[in-house]
């Protein structure tokens, strides 16, 4: 399978067929994307659509210094950053507002997203990056411009928070056991 | 077991979960972890909420490359990134709200204000400089043609003065004969108003003999002379020369343009007297006193009486006499204000701390340079004060009016900052 910057050189030469396979590969990723964190459909699926416009205006000038998917990515974060100024908001995931996701959803997805919404917002970011888009610390740091040891102690903050969320029992952490802040510490932490 | 203690960090065991570490390092946590029950717990709990976070799933969308590909054809729909950082904050900022668009106006209004106020304030003082500097030669300009419109009313008036001085002045020329009668003193320049100039200037030159000679040459190259000179040298810190320099008026400009030459200039001012007044009445008093005295000598001449009559008659001739006298000296003193402008002049060597004296002893000098010391310290810190008593109302005022969109530019990187990283 071809990586996705030769993919891009190929289209920076004019093939359709490349960006179609990147469109292919990043369409139902990065339409998750901005699903987790917007409440309405229909702008998450234009997100989606004005991310692939804003790769295909800047293919021209496009370098392959980073991934492609960091590249992506990272417009995906600005678009969501504008749109969250646009609706005059603060940042939050979709799960609040997002009615008709919950009357279709499970009771374990609720809680999922209840616990997601509950992070902070540095936290947050970080955990939805890995989890469900699945970059790699290095690729997270890229994104959103911190250093990869921070994106390594945030993430496991934020699990840790999760799990204290999601645990229908919860038990001492052994972070905690060992010293370290507990879980509920960690959820109430700026 | 403890955090210290420990040699893996739970961390450590997310790290290798989410495979981001080194083959080798892989390879220890692995090994670890499966003799490490309380890792194993860890490891198992991190995979438990992986899979727990999964249960949230996403729609498909409807979306299509295709659609997108005649979007881009189509130019439609914008998106709203844009590579340009600047141009992206400030078409964000632009759109975010009515405040933040008054806020953005405001602030170029300011900007606009603070480059272009201080030059409008300039080019008022230019102009008005310029056009009272065109005044000021052309009042003080003898050869300035008085017709041509650039005096004002004032200048005109002395102008009318000084043609009935003329005109008187050609009276007094004649005697009884009709015959031209010498002058005690050279009329003065005629072509327009009768203006005594003066001007004063302090120098500080580097060293004053040589200041000197070049003074002295600059004088005769330009016709005038020092009518008093004063060299002080009493004191070798502080050698100084006063002089009271006298150039012909049409000499002036020049002449100060070269003093500037000279060394630094300190001081310097000009100033301009017109005497038109001053010498009309004066050739008027001269002109009746002439006719009294003429009239007098008739009257000693033809007419004959007692003794006593005689000698009071003499008496106020003599008197006349005097006081006509008086009056063209200073009608002569007149003339010469306006013919010959005075420069003062004062020129102050650089200042040099004094050499050890002659009894110079160690103490002495260890105190001159105290003395020295102290007097450039307390003058830096005056000089210090005084540049923020000068400038700090307007560092202030100006704090004042940029800190509130600052502080908003500021707050929304923050915002930004927070949207992009924190989001």
């Amino acid at each position: 399978m071809q990586r996705d910057e030769e993919l891009m050189l190929e289209f920076q030469k004019g093939s359709t067929e490349s960006f179609t396979e990147l469109f292919l590969r990043y369409r139902d990723p990065l339409y998750g994307f901005f699903r987790r964190r917007l409440s309405n459909v229909t702008r998450a699926e234009e997100l989606t659509q004005e991310c692939f416009l804003a790769v295909l205006q800047g293919a021209e000038r496009w370098e392959p210094r980073a991934a492609f998917r960091t590249y992506l990515y990272a417009i995906a974060l600005k678009l969501t950053a504008a749109e969250y100024r646009k609706s005059q908001k603060e940042p939050k995931s979709g799960v609040e507002a997002d009615e008709v996701g919950r009357a279709n959803a499970t009771e374990a997805e609720l809680g999922v997203r209840r616990a997601i919404a509950s992070l902070d917002a540095e936290h947050r970011e970080v955990v939805l990056l890995r989890e469900y888009e699945g970059l790699s610390y290095e690729e997270i740091a890229a994104a959103l411009r911190i250093p990869v040891n921070t994106v390594r102690s945030r993430l496991f903050r934020a699990r840790m928070a999760l799990k204290a969320s999601l645990d229908p029992q919860p038990q001492k952490l052994r972070c905690e056991t060992q010293g370290g802040p507990s879980a509920q510490e960690l959820r109430q932490e700026p | 077991m403890n955090r210290t203690m420990h040699e893996i960090e739970p961390e450590e065991v997310m790290a290798y979960l989410d495979g981001e570490l080194e083959p080798a390092r892989a390879g220890e946590i692995a090994a670890h972890i499966a003799t490490c029950g309380e890792c194993t717990a860890v490891a198992a709990d991190l995979r438990a909420l992986s899979e727990k976070l999964a249960t949230w799933p996403v729609e498909a969308p409807t979306i299509t490359a295709d659609a997108i590909l005649q979007a881009k054809a189509a130019h439609v729909p914008k998106p709203a990134y844009k590579s340009g950082r600047v141009i992206n904050i400030v078409r964000q900022v632009w759109a975010s709200s009515l405040t933040w668009r008054v806020a953005t106006v405001a602030a170029v209004l300011i900007l606009i204000l603070a480059v272009g106020t201080p030059n409008l304030l300039k080019v008022g003082p230019v102009v008005r400089g310029r056009l009272a500097q065109e005044h000021i030669s052309n009042y003080f300009d003898p050869r300035t043609d008085s017709n041509g419109g650039n005096y004002s009313v004032s200048v005109d008036n002395a102008e009318v003065n000084r043609r009935e001085a003329a005109d008187l002045s050609e009276n007094l020329e004649r005697d009884d004969t009709g015959s031209p009668k010498p002058q005690p003193a050279a009329a003065p320049v005629s072509s327009g108003p009768m203006i005594a100039r003066t001007a004063a200037m302090k120098l500080v030159v580097a060293k004053l003999d040589p200041a000197r000679a070049l003074l002295e040459k600059l004088l005769a190259r330009h016709h005038g002379f020092a009518s008093a000179m004063t060299l002080d040298k009493s004191n070798d810190a502080t050698a100084s020369l006063d002089a009271t320099l006298q150039v012909p008026s049409s000499e002036l400009d020049a002449t100060l343009g070269e003093l500037r030459g000279l060394g630094r200039v300190t001081t310097e001012s000009q100033q301009g007297e017109d005497v038109s007044d001053q010498h009309v009445d004066l050739a008027a008093r001269l002109h009746n006193e002439r006719e009294a005295e003429q009239r007098l000598i008739e009257i000693l001449r033809t007419r004959t009486g007692k003794l006593s009559d005689v000698v009071e008659v003499e008496e106020q001739i003599s008197q006349t006499r005097g006081e006509i006298e008086q009056m063209e000296a200073q009608l002569a003193n007149l003339d010469k204000r306006v013919s010959y402008a005075s420069i003062k002049l004062q020129i102050a060597e650089e200042y040099k701390a004094p050499a050890a004296t002659g009894n110079g002893s160690v103490g002495l000098r260890l105190r001159n340079a105290v003395v020295g010391g102290y007097r450039d310290a307390v003058e830096s810190l005056i000089g210090l004060v005084a540049f923020f008593l000068n400038a700090g109302p307007m560092m202030l005022l100006w704090g004042f009016i940029l800190f509130w969109p600052a502080r908003a530019i500021w707050k929304r990187r923050g915002s930004l900052r927070t949207a992009f990283g924190k989001s």
